[in-house]
């Protein structure tokens, strides 16, 4: 490494280093943004969402009168009747309606389950998805929860009727103590709400948890967000100083590398620095990720490894454009197009199997959708050996174009 | 109105008989002639430059000796800047030389960078960084201290504001550090573009006190300027006019030389 070349290099990580503080400033600012621009979205789009039925089958033994007064109820519910419509079927019958997209997922309810919650011994209600369902997840999982509440009350009411019922036909009993009894074992055995049900996916190839894929897209879209924080390094960049680093010995390719080279381990110093919050801020919000256990596990560090080349390529594209567009508005403008489109595309925003097939393929090829791709297959531990190659061909790719604008600029 | 003295070979042709083809090949083998004969230390060698079609240097050329300073004046955008960017090898020349001491600088990039020092119209300055940072990139450990002791960067002052980042100093501060930071290689040759303009009087005068000391020294000095001051401190001047060189007379009478810039024709219109 010849000494100008290695006094560059620190002098632009001096200049990265010193710029950290800024640029977690302005990416923190874009993350506030981005996150007020989603609420207010999501608010906005509230009522189309509600809109919007998704079909869920029930299975498995629902002849309970009980269970058929909550189905009814749910399907009658104010909160319910315009977002989800249950349908009672056959369990083959449900499982080959999921994998036809017919259904976004269903229910099994098991044998004697009211029956069992009355005993207090508990047959948990499951509920299937298929693999391209996340999105749904929450959703479904409220509804669950809603209706098993809906079961609660009806349960209630039927101890009630009960009650009166013995009070006006069984004169040998206290009708009062019969209902005191009755609330008694209820309160005993099913008000533990958490062991009623549970939300199961198919377990198909491509399956991530809802908390899983979020993690892999947040990931990427901050990742590609990340550069217009950078703007700081980027816009204020000296052509004068160029022209004489070259004039003096420094060539293009030189300068790229170094400035390269400050570029990423600003970045990567970021990502540790969040990285290293959210490890901390997530358990403790009890946002948990299935897959991955603890940061500190296999699957954690594996996915902080992961990270790095995703990182370098990210930022090998970034530092292409800011090549292209020196200019601040320009600069900030085009990554801000970047990241939106890229991230659209790879399925940042909402799953990319919502969206058409052509879309698909396109978004699995662009740089954002391989490092999407190579993100989740760190958390479902499957191989796909040429998803690395891809990355740093990529990276490769982007410095190699940015070295030659640099030159070209430089040899007017 | 009194025209500049007219020294160039080329254009004394141009003057005294119709433009042929075979003329201007005449007084281009006078012009190789003299020039071969020509003692001085630097020589400047029928510099051509165009970007796309428009041709910015035609054929500039000049000559000048060790301790000396030339003034390179001229109307905005007639190509001084370029000129002296492609003498400090920032811009490539389509032809021409730079002859130093026998040597072609534009053909020897090792031999220019040890011989050439340039100081741009703008900051080629980090703001983030201190005048420390800015010095360690251009200097070796050992001749920093040194020059930072009892060499040119104490003579410049930068001593005085060597931690201090560079978004914090004044425009002469800065001025300053460019030309410290330029002075790394101990040059014989320093091209300065519009040194002390938007400089306050103290600013100037401290940067001019410096530039008298270089060339008392045996530094040449090549400065383009429109700055009084600066013409003052130059021994020989050329004006750059439809991209060649032309040697024109300065006695202190900016009313004429702003007229041999064209000035007068463009209070006529």
């Amino acid at each position: 490494m010849s000494g100008k070349y290695k006094r560059y290099l620190v002098l632009q990580l001096k200049r990265a280093l010193k710029l950290i503080p800024r640029v977690l400033g302005v990416t923190l600012l874009l993350g506030i943004g981005a996150g007020l621009a989603g609420r207010m979205l999501s608010d906005l789009n509230a009522s189309d969402a509600a809109k919007q039925k998704i079909e869920i089958g029930v299975v498995g033994d629902t002849d309970n009168s009980y269970l058929q007064v909550g189905i009814f109820t749910l399907e009658s519910m104010d909160s319910s009747r315009f977002s989800i419509k249950l349908r009672e079927m056959e369990e083959q019958e449900a499982q080959k309606a999921l994998r036809d997209g017919e259904l976004t997922g269903y229910v099994r309810i098991p044998q004697n389950f009211v029956d069992g919650m009355v005993s207090g011994d508990h047959h948990p209600i499951t509920f299937v998805t298929a693999d391209g369902a996340t999105g749904f997840g929450t959703m479904v999982t409220e509804e669950i929860a809603s209706a098993v509440s809906k079961l609660l009350l009806e349960t209630e009411n039927a101890i009630y009727g009960a009650q009166e019922f013995t009070a006006d036909h069984v004169r040998s009993v206290n009708p009062y103590d019969a209902g005191n009894a009755l609330i008694q074992r209820y309160l005993w055995t099913v008000l533990n709400r958490d062991d009623l049900f549970r939300v199961q996916t198919m377990g198909a190839a491509d399956s991530l948890s809802l908390a899983g894929y979020y993690l892999c897209g947040i990931t990427v879209a901050g990742l590609l967000l990340w550069g217009i924080g950078c703007s700081p390094l980027f816009s204020r960049r000296s052509e004068e100083l160029s022209g004489m680093l070259n004039a003096s010995g420094l060539g293009a390719a030189a300068q790229t590398l170094s400035e390269f080279a400050a570029f990423c381990a600003l970045l990567l110093v970021a990502v540790l620095i969040i990285g290293l919050l959210a490890g901390e801020m997530l358990p403790q919000l009890g946002i948990r990720i299935p897959e991955l256990g603890a940061l500190s596990g296999r699957k954690g560090i594996l996915f902080c490894l992961r990270l790095i080349p995703v990182g370098v390529m990210i930022a090998a594209m970034q530092f292409l454009l800011y090549e292209l567009f020196p200019g601040t508005v320009g600069g900030i403008l085009i990554q801000f197009l970047n990241a939106v489109t890229q991230g659209y595309l790879a399925g940042c925003f909402y799953p990319s199997s919502f969206f058409p097939e052509a879309m698909r393929q396109l978004g699995a090829v662009f740089p954002a959708g391989i490092a999407m791709r190579f993100l989740k297959e760190s958390l479902l531990d499957t191989g796909a050996p040429w998803l690395l190659p891809a990355l740093l061909g990529y990276c490769l790719l982007f410095l190699l174009i940015a070295a030659g604008i640099r030159h070209r600029r430089l040899s007017v | 109105m009194e025209q500049p003295i007219v020294k160039d070979p080329i254009l004394l042709a141009q003057k005294s008989a119709p433009a042929t083809g075979e003329d201007l090949q005449v007084a281009q083998d006078l012009l190789d002639t003299l020039n071969a004969s020509d003692q001085s230390d630097a020589q400047i060698l029928e510099i051509k430059k165009c970007y796309g079609r428009k041709q910015v240097l035609t054929g500039a050329s000049f000559s000048a000796d060790s301790g000396s300073c030339v003034g390179i004046l001229g109307t905005n955008g007639s190509g001084k800047s370029t000129l002296l960017r492609i003498l400090a090898g920032v811009l490539h020349p389509d032809s021409g030389s730079f002859l130093w001491k026998g040597t072609d600088l534009l053909k020897a990039p090792a031999d220019r960078s040890k011989a050439v020092a340039y100081v741009p119209q703008g900051t080629p300055l980090i703001e983030e960084l201190s005048a420390l940072d800015h010095l360690r990139l251009w200097y070796e450990k050992e001749t920093l201290q040194v020059s930072l002791e009892n060499g040119v960067l104490r003579e410049l002052g930068i001593h005085e504001f060597l931690k201090t980042p560079v978004s914090k100093l004044s425009g002469g501060m800065k001025k300053r550090l460019s030309i410290g930071c330029a002075m790394a290689n101990d040059p014989s040759i320093l091209l300065l573009d519009e040194p002390t303009a938007a400089l306050d009087l103290v600013g100037k005068e401290r940067i001019l006190g410096y530039f008298e000391r270089f060339r008392d020294r045996g530094g040449l000095l090549l400065v383009v300027t429109h700055d009084q001051r600066e013409l003052e401190l130059c021994d020989s001047w050329h004006i750059l006019r439809d991209g060649r060189l032309q040697p024109c007379e300065y006695d202190g009478d900016l009313r004429r030389l702003t007229e041999s810039l064209g000035g007068s024709h463009e209070r006529k219109i």
